[in-house]
């Protein structure tokens, strides 16, 4: 058993035969050839065309679009309110991030670690998940309602009426409240992701750390998180992704209000595109978030390599 | 990846560990009955966080309008099932239901099937440009459109399929492709190498390698991957509004919207569509997380 | 191959086996429908009227006088066989859908022409559009809406046919001169139409308060005479206040119509398409009074909960306070409203609507916001344009008209189609605002719209001043 060699990334040795070498080539072009193909037609054409629109004007509908060459991009510079919202992106990736994924991973553990109604608790906690984002912000709207909402009704009937808030509307919670939901809606992708992660990780190392009597966090430290490395980097990744982007929860709940306190990036393209109808800077908006968004990625990346390293 | 070091590490743990068992039995029975309280009750309280707002859904999809609306009272006082019966036949269940299944099922093997694929050569086969195909798929996946279902629906016009099942599938697996790659990627990725070593010493080819022995082994990440984006598909409403005219080919959330109308609010019914169609996802659900958790517990080398 | 191996094929195959039979029976299903290529106009309308049908029975009291006025009309009329005329319809308005349906089968037994309603939905209504202009298959009529800006690009493209010429051949009877004057694109205007009408709407519409007297009572107040002024009103609700009930609302979507309301105490339509179109500035006394009406408001602890509601449904929350929670005693809403009240209040009968109070230091009458509503432009590059412009037209006339009326409801546009004497107290303050709307020319431009929204939140929470909001007005006219 203690020689059994433990899961993970082996560098192989590449050995220098190069007909070898092509046909691995090939091999992986093969495999690859149906996401490429798909992807190509379906996803790519459209993105370069975003791209190619940011250089534009167009209204949305009319067949000339006269290329302006780099105004699109000067506007959105100059536009302040863009670039502020760029800050509550940050806020909700970052809570996303941190609090959904330990949410979503002590979940994962506890739920992998239970003994009786596994199956239950399995369910329970993916299930917020599952409803569209129009019933989740109906949902909130109504539970944080000032008024007739469970949440102050709540705190109002137990004394703590000092706790009342507007929660939704003031500013001081808005952003809290938006960030609060979007945790509660997304724990169950982490949540999944991790489980199914955990399954992978022999029982036997936890067997044999329990007999050398290594501590729960020891065994969590030295096993648990090593082999979950791969999908730690890629939960991360979205988590975060899914933070920096989010819209739905903001656009039910807030609308980016009160004034711009709960303003995101996303709806600022979302309503440059189809409320104001200037595609256009809608696209270059969209390249100049997105780079940022790849760049963020990059870096995270890069860090979590540079920890497993 | 490093080679854990040797478990029995931290010395002064284990003289503390052993201590406190070799000690008093009867409080470490105790200990550990409170310890198994303490989890269990913790894990009820997320569930309850998790539910509560389920809860309510439920609760308001049977209750009357009116009631609803005034937020009277939380629970129902009349159980008017017929909301159910309301939504079934106004949110036209009998043809957006079969049409729902039908995209989720064949999307979700298309997507399980390209990606597994796709995930496994950019995990496990070294070859020249991987970094770029990576770089892409990640980039692609970040970058957001505002405006991409209008290419897409053109694409599709050009290519004679809009309008059909067929166009909307392609479309489908096409834009939950990027995700499911990198999922199944970092699920290939932790597997161990000299399994694949050895089955290319016994003299099989690499499809061999990856369909009968990668792919297995991956099951947990199929599983998963399949639920997420089996939710993706069934939730997808904007790309089938644009695509389909015929309301004969529109998924489930067609009749939903039907009901959310800032004229004409029919909530209650809302709400109980909303319990309709998220069943089946819970059922794929339970169906899918045994197979989850059904992962290789003997050992990943024998 | 070892035991776990054997039993994982097996596992593996029982799951293949159910996934295949669950895809079979999905397929089964799915393709026993109806094939869509060939005969779908026929089964679409047959689903929509089923639709229309139990939406009908399901819908309070005045929906069966739909079906039964529908019914009575093919009784009455010839019953005319189907000519193979289809035209399209894409509907934006999910209220409306029930009354569209209802007559496009009236007007199939009168004329054989089949006519299929789409109703997209108010949140995707755009989009599909869109998507269907740039695919190039534009549906043959569509819901023409009251927001230029939204509307703009289709008829500059060339969607929407030029329905002057009709209108001065007589058809301009339909519409009251007040309508047919908002219609109306002039020479010069800021979008660079055409000088000309583009969209036939049948509906107007108006904004004004809604008020509960059983609140006023509580209060002390009677609300059987409205307040006539603002200073007024805002006593009025400052009383309200401190009977511990919640005075005022307004949607955050509503707040630059309400502005724009206010400002006609100081302001002449004229002037205000001016700063619209961004020849006279935004920081001028009139809208300085305008905005102060928010500062006031508040000061005097008018707003309930001291915030706005916002969210993209902010209008449905402040509507479910007035007509279901029926906690508020005040809110300014357009006449839109009464529908909602009708689904979701049917049993809430005391309410009434009266116009907004005029300003105390306001020199001129203030006239509503709103005017015309949806109706429909039609498509000239359909197949048959002029079947589609002979609907439109029957869809104009009075019996439609009241029929729309009765069952959506919504106030006509055919000056001819109601009996304003026979109106309830809860229409009647929209209604006798029917002839008093503001006729403007230049539409107020989005960005400029949410800088209001955005900047009377901030005047609500404190955080700006009437000032420095008319600053942001002045930065986004010119962006």
């Amino acid at each position: 058993m203690a020689s059994t060699p433990i899961a993970g990334k082996a560098k192989p040795r590449s050995f220098a035969s190069k007909p070898r070498h092509r046909r691995r080539g090939l091999e992986a072009y093969l495999f690859l050839l149906p996401a490429l193909v798909l992807i190509g037609v379906f996803t790519l054409i459209p993105f370069v065309q975003g791209i190619v629109l940011s250089f534009q004007s167009w209204d949305g509908v009319s067949t000339d679009t006269p290329f302006v060459g780099l105004d699109n991009y000067l506007r959105v510079f100059q536009d302040n309110i863009f670039w502020s919202s760029m800050l509550n992106a940050v806020i909700f990736g970052a809570v996303g991030l941190v609090i959904g994924g330990a949410v979503s991973l002590g979940m994962a553990m506890a739920v992998n670690k239970a003994k009786r109604f596994s199956a239950f608790f399995r369910t329970v906690y993916y299930v917020p998940g599952v409803f569209s984002v129009v019933v989740v912000g109906m949902m909130f709207s109504w539970l944080l309602d000032p008024r007739i909402g469970i949440l102050n009704r709540f705190l109002g009937a137990i004394g703590l009426d000092a706790l009342q808030h507007n929660w939704l509307n003031e500013p001081d919670t808005a952003v809290w409240a938006v960030a609060a939901v979007f945790v509660w809606y997304h724990w169950g992708f982490g949540f999944l992701l991790f489980l199914a992660g955990l399954q992978d990780i022999p029982k036997e190392y936890y067997e044999a750390a329990e007999l050398d009597g290594a501590s729960p966090w020891a065994r969590f430290r030295y096993i648990t998180w090593p082999d979950l490395a791969p999908v730690t980097t890629i939960v991360s990744i979205l988590t975060l992704l899914g933070g920096l982007k989010i819209f739905g929860t903001v656009l039910v709940l807030t609308n980016g209000g009160p004034g711009y306190h709960t303003e995101v990036p996303t709806l600022r393209i979302y309503k440059e595109a189809f409320q104001f109808h200037r595609y256009g800077s809608a696209a270059a908006m969209s390249v100049i978030f997105g780079l940022g968004l790849v760049a963020l990625s990059l870096f995270q990346l890069w860090i979590s390599r540079r920890s497993n390293a | 990846m490093q080679q854990p070091p040797k478990i029995s590490a931290p010395p002064r743990a284990l003289r503390v560990d052993f201590h406190s068992s070799r000690g008093n039995q009867l409080t470490s029975k105790a200990r550990i009955f409170t310890r198994r309280f303490a989890f269990y009750a913790l894990l009820v309280l997320v569930a309850f966080v998790a539910l509560f707002p389920i809860v309510s859904v439920l609760l308001g999809s049977v209750q009357k309008a009116q009631e609803l609306y005034s937020g009277s009272s939380f629970f129902p006082t009349t159980f008017e099932w017929n909301n159910y019966v309301t939504a079934w036949n106004d949110g036209n269940f009998k043809t957006f239901l079969p049409n729902s299944l039908f995209y989720t099922v064949i999307a979700v093997i298309g997507i399980l099937i390209v990606a597994s694929m796709a995930g496994y050569a950019l995990a496990r086969i070294e070859f020249p440009g991987s970094k770029v195909v990576m770089f892409l798929i990640l980039a692609i996946m970040i970058i957001p459109a505002p405006a991409s279902f209008i290419a897409v629906y053109k694409v599709l016009v050009n290519m004679h399929l809009a309008n059909t099942r067929q166009g909307y599938i392609l479309v489908l697996i096409a834009e939950g492709l990027p995700l499911s790659i990198m999922i199944m990627r970092s699920f290939f990725v932790r597997q161990p190498k000299e399994l694949e070593e050895a089955a290319v010493l016994d003299g099989s080819s690499s499809f061999g390698v990856f369909w009968r022995i990668m792919l297995p082994l991956a099951r947990p990440g199929l599983a998963a991957v399949a639920v997420i984006e089996a939710l993706h598909v069934w939730n997808e409403y904007l790309l089938a509004l644009v695509i389909f005219n015929d309301d004969s080919l529109m998924p489930v959330q067609r009749g939903l919207t039907r009901f959310v109308s800032a004229e004409t609010p029919q909530t209650n019914i809302l709400l109980a569509a909303t319990a309709i169609s998220v069943l089946p996802i819970i059922v794929l659900y339970l169906f899918a997380q045994r197979n989850i958790t059904q992962g290789i517990a003997e050992g990943a080398v024998k | 191959m070892s035991e776990e191996t054997a039993k994982r094929l097996n596992r593996r195959r029982f799951i293949a086996l159910t996934g295949g039979a669950l895809t079979a029976a999905a397929i089964l299903a799915a393709c026993g429908d109806n094939t869509p290529t060939s005969g779908t106009v026929a089964t679409t309308a047959a689903t929509n009227a089923t639709t229309a049908a139990s939406a009908a029975t399901t819908a309070a009291g005045a929906a069966t006088t739909a079906a039964t006025t529908a019914a009575s009309a093919t009784t009455a009329a010839a019953n005319v066989a189907p000519n193979g005329i289809k035209l399209v319809l894409l509907n934006q308005s999910r209220g409306q859908a029930a009354a569209l349906e209802a007559l496009a089968k009236t007007y199939l037994a009168q004329t054989g022409v089949e006519v299929t309603i789409n109703t997209a939905g108010p949140t995707d209504y755009l989009q599909k559009l869109q998507a269907s202009s740039q695919s190039g298959d534009m549906p043959d009529m569509y819901s023409a809406l009251a927001k230029y800006n939204d509307m703009a690009p289709y008829y500059k493209a060339g969607w929407a046919m030029n329905l002057q010429p009709e209108m001065d051949k007589g058809w301009s009877k339909n519409f009251s001169s007040s309508v047919l004057k908002q219609i109306t694109w002039k020479e010069g205007n800021p979008q660079g139409l055409q000088p000309g009408i583009y969209g036939a709407p049948w509906e107007i519409n108006t904004y004004a308060v809604l008020g509960n007297p059983t609140i006023f009572k509580k209060a002390g107040l009677d609300l059987s005479t409205p307040p006539a002024t603002m200073p007024e009103f805002i006593d009025q609700l400052k009383k309200i206040n401190n009977s511990k009930s919640a005075p005022f609302l307004l949607a955050s979507s509503n707040t630059a119509l309400f502005i724009q309301h206010y400002v006609s105490n100081f302001l002449t339509d004229d002037e205000i398409s001016q700063t619209f179109g961004g020849k006279l500035p935004w920081k001028s006394d009139a809208w300085r009074n305008a905005l102060q009406l928010i500062v006031d408001l508040r000061d005097a602890g008018a707003i309930a909960n001291n915030a706005l509601p916002t969210g993209s449904s902010d209008n449905a929350t402040g509507e479910k306070e007035f007509f279901n929670v029926q906690d508020l005693a005040t809110y300014y809403d357009s006449a839109v409203s009464i529908s909602v009240a009708k689904t979701t209040a049917p049993d809430f009968t005391t309410f009434i609507s009266f116009p907004l109070p005029k300003a105390g230091n306001g020199k001129l009458e203030p006239r509503s916001v709103g005017g015309f509503g949806r109706g429909m432009a039609i498509n000239p590059k359909g197949k048959h344009p002029d079947e589609a412009l002979k609907f439109i037209k029957w869809m104009t006339d009075p019996a439609q008209e009241k029929q729309m009326f009765d069952t959506v409801p919504l106030l006509p546009a055919n000056p001819n189609a109601l009996d304003t004497s026979k109106l309830s107290p809860q229409v009647t303050g929209f209604s006798s605002l029917v002839d008093k709307t503001q006729v403007i020319s230049n539409p107020l431009k989005a960005q400029v719209n949410e800088a209001m929204q955005k900047g009377i939140q901030s005047l609500v929470l404190k955080e700006k001043s009437v000032d420095q909001v008319l600053d942001d007005l002045e930065a986004a006219q010119r962006s």
